[in-house]
């Protein structure tokens, strides 16, 4: 719909958008080179409705979505709003008919107000004046029809990660989308949080809105779904309707074979405390605290877990101890020695390994060889030279037995690591880090993005420290993960713990609470 | 005459085809691109504007063909920039050698060393009769006035305008614009375009203005000290006239150097190298300054855009 | 023996890359060359005899082609003043002021140093002062850039401009040689011996190919090498791993520095015998190209410098066979690096869009 040209700011209150016809995806079938994303796969949409598309890392949720919200076209199949079939040009085009997507990775402008946000792109940009005023009038009346209490003026990096969302899913709903499309919504939010997301979405779905969740976890499907479709390997298991599925039938359709459990653990006896953090204190660029006192201990053969909803200082805390970010306040010690403030080398030397959350980012050198990455480290240290020279044949050899003992595909030092897949990538920064025999690891978000297979890899890792007398800290967004691995468990909140207690005992209610920081939860050393 | 307000006039003077280049890197990064080629364009700009005066007779001809040569730069970079995504720091640099390579063949061909005329200086009335502030500003050429006021026209675009809106959402997160159905190529060729007008006017604002002639590598070094000055202003329009005035008097250092008691015993090389010297301060100054997110990386859009 | 073609196969698949950025530098070199014989055309020359007026004119008789050897000598070392620091991303563009300083410790030195030194120790010392000017001037954006990460462009610039009145200073101030635009001559025996008869080319010529040799066995077979490559393909990694980042700056401007400085010491002791204003035809800046031309690639340098060396000298004789203006040399190798690094990005387009 075209809006005036003259008029001024041209912000009116947000469009309704045109009622939404069943939506269906028949027969697509995608492929990028040698993959085949997608093949023959059916999707219905109905209005009024909330669908789960679920299915495993690497199974082809993505792609499909990206084919129903027009990024991408599909090489065989066809799209129908309403019956009638359509092609999209793009997001923008998939968007003036009503559909968009949130995705994992916010679309949103830091810098820039909620208001801001909101109104990108929806006017043309020949329009001259930006009338400030009404377009922060216009994004709180959207606000509050449909109930998402945001504050126009606020920037976005001043907010915590779920009201982001809620500008993303307003984003949507102020251009018209009637049906929305979250992909892995709940990976970053606490349990209060998925609460209020659902309860937004079952609000959206009464309002005759149609929503999509793509996602990998079990337990949210059961919670929410009206109607669930499996992926797996680039095609359809089943659509079933609420009532109709269970967790063990959904895991067999997506996964081929029933859910897995871990080895059992042994009790080690040690009680050595490997790493002591004592009140920690690391500020952001702009002098706030992100890591606001934290003191914690983690002893030989024990994993402790660090849940926390993202962005209450788990990057900031990993990043202090790797030795990134230095801390304004407070000590970290290692098997006794204080290596506060102290240089990544020196961690290394004194049998701190970390694994950092972003492996591409942070971890590996996508242009180097896997050889030149697993020596990454080995180089500063003066490991792998001679008078300053390189000496490659021990780069080499070293590589190849890692390359080995880890069971990375292909087993190639020379090839260019980008080119390898996320599990194996891991593999490569596991390898790295684990081949010091580290006495403290601190893992961060280790599984992300990877398949089951290779996250049962790498957890398996984890827990091969921890019978070797290691201690391990393990930040994680996957509470499931959490409670399987850890030994004990500490929340954060704004840079704080706010809880603290051994697996055991430990309840996902005051888990829950603790993570969203109301006042009932447990104060820090009442057990639950 | 006094000497404080004789190095003011002539900073003043000195610094208009800095603020313009200036005021046109605002425009340029505030939608995501670094233009490195700045100096090279400012180059074009002066040389065109001298062919201009020369064969096609008047000063409005020079500054009209000094335009036109930093719209022919504005589309090429644009080209390399935006379209192609070239690197923008490597591209910028080479851009440069382009530009004092082809001006300095063409130079001795068509220009050969004349002089060319400059803009008179218009007194504004009342206004410059003030004491002192009179005599620095308001006894200035059209050009600087204009430089002058390109200022806020520089700030209403950028910020006041959903263009300009846009176009920061580009610098800042393009994949975000572009998912909220924005095209950041074209909302960054116009910002170039622009720029690299700007920046060409202020190549002939040297030549028109300042200098009253062309030489081979005129601009030495202006528009690298426009770049600094544009971070050090943290992109606000109006702090740019401020960093510019700085230049300006530290340039017009070196022609009273005489009178001014310290620096007359400075050998005039030294006094030269004060500009220089003062872009680097600047720099060490405006360390708390952050670039925009997404500036000079070239942006690859995810669905196939033709444009 | 059976294994043979296996083996050859295996080779090339692993070099697959390599040669296939290879194949493509010699078709974006090829491409390039027709269009300056376009432009030539269009400029009313006849492209043919402007090449034939070029080559001869580097390459002809044995004094042009010792005049290419001395230029690309130059080109070679403020090639790697460029590539080096440009590994690491960090974009050295000051190497015209690093050069010119090493010029000045040169001179300076050569001119106040006791006459009576022996010959060969003057010289070791002149090199090595030319070595530490460079070397000092690019401490400043070095520094710079690693403690406060302030923009190495700017600074190295502004770096070169106040190096060019330092050199005019010493020219007019200190060292003047009456009515020439140069200090004085240095005394015959601060300057480098001849090596080829009926040439100029002195032992500068083999001193930048040690260069050569030297940055080789840094970026490719040293630790230092390896971080400053990891530093520029992914700094957060790189310090994440432990490697000083900030160091390692410094030392890659430092080394940068040191190459281009030498390359001003060589223009002193080795072409001009004396500091001569203006002495440097934007070597630095080619430099620059020549680096990118070549990749960043010590080795590769070699043969991109001896290319433009040969544009850069060859320009007169295609004058002369032209008509053409003298400087159109300089517009022919903007061109041709422009053209380059266009031909470059639809490359590497064109792959990925093949792989994606």
């Amino acid at each position: 719909m075209p809006r005036a040209a003259n008029d001024p700011g041209a912000v009116s209150s947000p469009r309704l958008g045109a009622p939404l016809g069943g939506i269906e995806l028949r027969g697509i079938t995608k492929t990028f080179g040698a993959t085949v994303a997608n093949f023959d796969v059916d999707f219905d949409l109905r209005p009024g409705e909330i669908h789960a598309l679920l299915g495993e890392n690497g199974a082809g949720k993505t792609t499909l979505m990206s084919i129903l919200f027009g990024l991408v076209a599909p090489d065989e199949g066809e799209i129908l709003l309403g019956g009638e079939p359509v092609s999209f040009a793009s997001p923008h085009d998939a968007l003036q008919r009503g559909i968009g997507m949130v995705h994992q990775h916010f679309m949103l402008v830091p810098k820039f107000t909620v208001a801001e946000n909101v109104v990108l792109g929806s006017v043309s940009p020949w329009n001259m004046a930006l009338r400030r005023a009404a377009i922060e009038r216009s994004v709180a009346e959207a606000s509050e029809r449909f109930g998402m209490a945001i504050h126009p003026r606020q920037r976005i990096r001043d907010l915590p990660i779920d009201v982001q969302q809620r500008v993303e899913i307003l984003k949507l709903l102020y251009r018209g989308a009637r049906a929305l499309i979250l992909d892995e919504p709940t990976s970053t939010l606490g349990p209060a949080q998925i609460e209020r997301l659902f309860g937004i979405l079952r609000d959206l779905r009464e309002s005759g809105h149609a929503v999509v969740i793509v996602t990998h976890k079990l337990a949210e499907v059961m919670q929410i779904a009206d109607r669930v479709t499996v992926l797996k390997g680039g095609r359809k298991t089943m659509t079933v309707e609420r009532g109709s599925f269970d967790e063990h039938s959904l895991a067999l359709a997506m996964t081929g074979r029933e859910l897995q459990e871990l080895p059992p653990r042994t009790q080690v006896e040690e009680d050595r405390p490997l790493l002591e953090v004592r009140n920690l204190r690391t500020q952001d660029r702009r002098g706030h605290d992100v890591v606001a006192g934290v003191s914690f201990t983690v002893r030989a053969g024990e994993i402790l877990g660090v849940a926390g909803v993202e962005g209450n200082g788990q990057s900031e805390l990993v990043e202090t101890l790797a030795g990134v970010l230095h801390p304004s306040e407070g000590e970290v010690l290692v098997d006794g020695v204080d290596v506060t403030r102290a240089h990544p080398s020196s961690l290394h030397e004194h049998g701190l390994s970390a694994i950092p959350e972003d492996r591409q980012g942070w971890g590996l050198v996508l242009d180097m060889s896997v050889a030149e990455n697993l020596a990454l480290a080995g180089v500063p240290e003066g490991r792998f030279t001679r008078y300053g020279l390189l000496r490659r044949r021990a780069i080499h050899s070293q590589a190849r037995k890692l390359l080995e003992q880890y069971d990375v595909r292909p087993p190639d030092p020379d090839l260019r690591v980008g080119s390898l897949s996320g599990g194996n990538q891991q593999k490569v920064v596991l390898a790295r880090e684990l081949a010091r025999q580290p006495k403290v690891l601190v893992a961060a978000q280790p599984t992300q993005g990877l398949d089951v297979g290779a996250a049962d890899y790498v957890q398996r890792c984890l827990l091969d420290v921890r019978e070797r007398g290691g201690a391990v800290l393990l930040v994680s967004n996957d509470l499931d993960e959490l409670l399987k691995l850890s030994d004990s468990l500490i929340v954060l909140l704004r840079g704080r713990v706010n809880y603290e207690a051994p697996v055991a005992g430990v309840s996902i209610r005051t888990l829950a609470l603790a993570m969203a920081g109301t006042e009932t939860a447990k104060p820090v050393a009442e057990v639950a | 005459m006094n000497v404080t307000v004789s190095v003011f006039a002539i900073g003043i003077a000195l610094m208009a085809p800095i603020l313009w280049a200036a005021l046109g890197e605002v425009v340029v990064e505030q939608s995501g691109v670094i233009n490195i080629g700045i100096e090279g364009v400012m180059l074009i700009g002066a040389f065109c504007s001298a062919i201009g005066y020369r064969y096609l007779h008047g000063l409005t001809w020079g500054l009209l063909l000094g335009i036109g040569g930093g719209i022919v730069c504005g589309l090429v970079l644009a080209l390399l920039y935006v379209r192609l995504g070239t690197d923008q720091i490597v591209t910028g640099i080479v851009f440069n050698l382009l530009a004092l390579g082809f001006t300095s063949t063409l130079y001795t061909k068509y220009l050969g060393g004349g002089v060319v005329n400059t803009y008179h200086a218009v007194k504004i009335p009342i206004l410059g009769d003030i004491k002192y502030l009179g005599e620095i500003l308001f006894q200035q050429n059209a050009l600087v006035y204009a430089s002058f006021l390109a200022a806020p026209v520089v700030f209403y675009l950028v910020h006041k305008t959903w263009y300009g809106l846009y176009a920061r959402a580009a610098s800042e997160h393009p994949r975000a614009a572009e998912s909220a159905g924005l095209n950041v190529w074209h909302l960054r060729y116009p910002a170039v375009i622009i720029g690299c007008t700007l920046a060409a006017v202020g190549g002939a604002t040297l030549v028109l203005s300042t200098s009253g002639g062309f030489v081979n590598g005129l601009t030495e070094g202006r528009g690298f000290i426009a770049l600094a000055v544009v971070v050090l202003a943290r992109w606000n329009p109006f702090g740019v006239i401020a960093g510019c005035v700085l230049f300006g008097v530290a340039q017009a250092l070196q022609f009273q150097a005489q009178n001014i008691g310290l620096l007359s015993h400075v050998p005039s090389d030294f006094v030269l190298m004060f500009p220089y010297a003062v872009t680097i301060v600047a720099v060490m100054v405006a360390r708390g300054s952050r670039y925009p997110a997404a500036i000079g990386i070239p942006y690859r859009p995810s669905s196939a855009t033709a444009v | 023996m059976s294994n043979f073609p296996l083996r050859v196969k295996e080779v090339a698949v692993r070099h697959e890359s390599t040669i296939r950025s290879t194949a493509g530098t010699i078709v974006s070199v090829a491409l390039t060359l027709g269009v300056i014989a376009a432009i030539l055309a269009g400029l009313g020359a006849n492209p043919w005899s402007a090449g034939k007026g070029l080559v001869s004119g580097a390459l002809g008789n044995r004094f042009n082609i010792g005049q290419t050897v001395m230029i690309a000598s130059l080109l070679i070392l403020t090639g790697l003043a460029a590539a080096i620091p440009f590994s690491a991303r960090l974009w050295n563009i000051g190497a015209e002021g690093q050069m010119y300083v090493g010029a000045i410790a040169a001179a300076g030195l050569g001119l106040e140093l006791p006459a009576s030194t022996p010959r060969w120790l003057l010289c070791s010392i002149l090199v090595v002062a030319s070595l530490a000017g460079g070397a000092v001037w690019a401490l400043v954006p070095g520094v710079l850039k690693a403690t406060i990460n302030a923009n190495e462009v700017i600074v190295s610039l502004m770096m070169t401009f106040i190096a060019l009145e330092l050199a005019d200073y010493a020219i007019t101030a200190i060292w003047p040689q009456p009515a020439a635009p140069q200090t004085r001559y240095l005394p015959p025996h601060a300057i480098f011996p001849n090596i080829w008869t009926g040439t100029l080319v002195t032992a500068g010529a083999p001193l930048a190919l040690a260069g050569v040799i030297v940055a080789w066995l840094v970026m490719r077979r040293s630790g230092l090498g390896f971080q400053i490559r990891a530093i520029g393909l992914n700094p957060r990694a790189a310090r994440m791993n432990g490697m000083p980042v900030g160091r390692v700056t410094v030392l890659a401007f430092v080394i940068g520095g040191a190459f281009a400085g030498l390359a001003g010491g060589i223009n002193v002791l080795g072409i001009n015998g004396a500091l001569v204003s203006g002495f440097s035809g934007n070597f630095g800046y080619l430099g620059i190209a020549v680096a990118l031309l070549a990749r960043l690639d010590p080795l590769w340098i070699l043969p991109s410098a001896v290319l433009f060396a040969i544009l850069r000298v060859g320009s007169n004789g295609l004058q002369v066979q032209t008509g053409l203006s003298p400087d159109v040399g300089e517009i022919i190798v903007a061109t041709f690096v422009i053209l380059l690094l266009v031909f470059r990005v639809i490359r590497l387009r064109y792959a990925e869009a093949q792989s994606a």
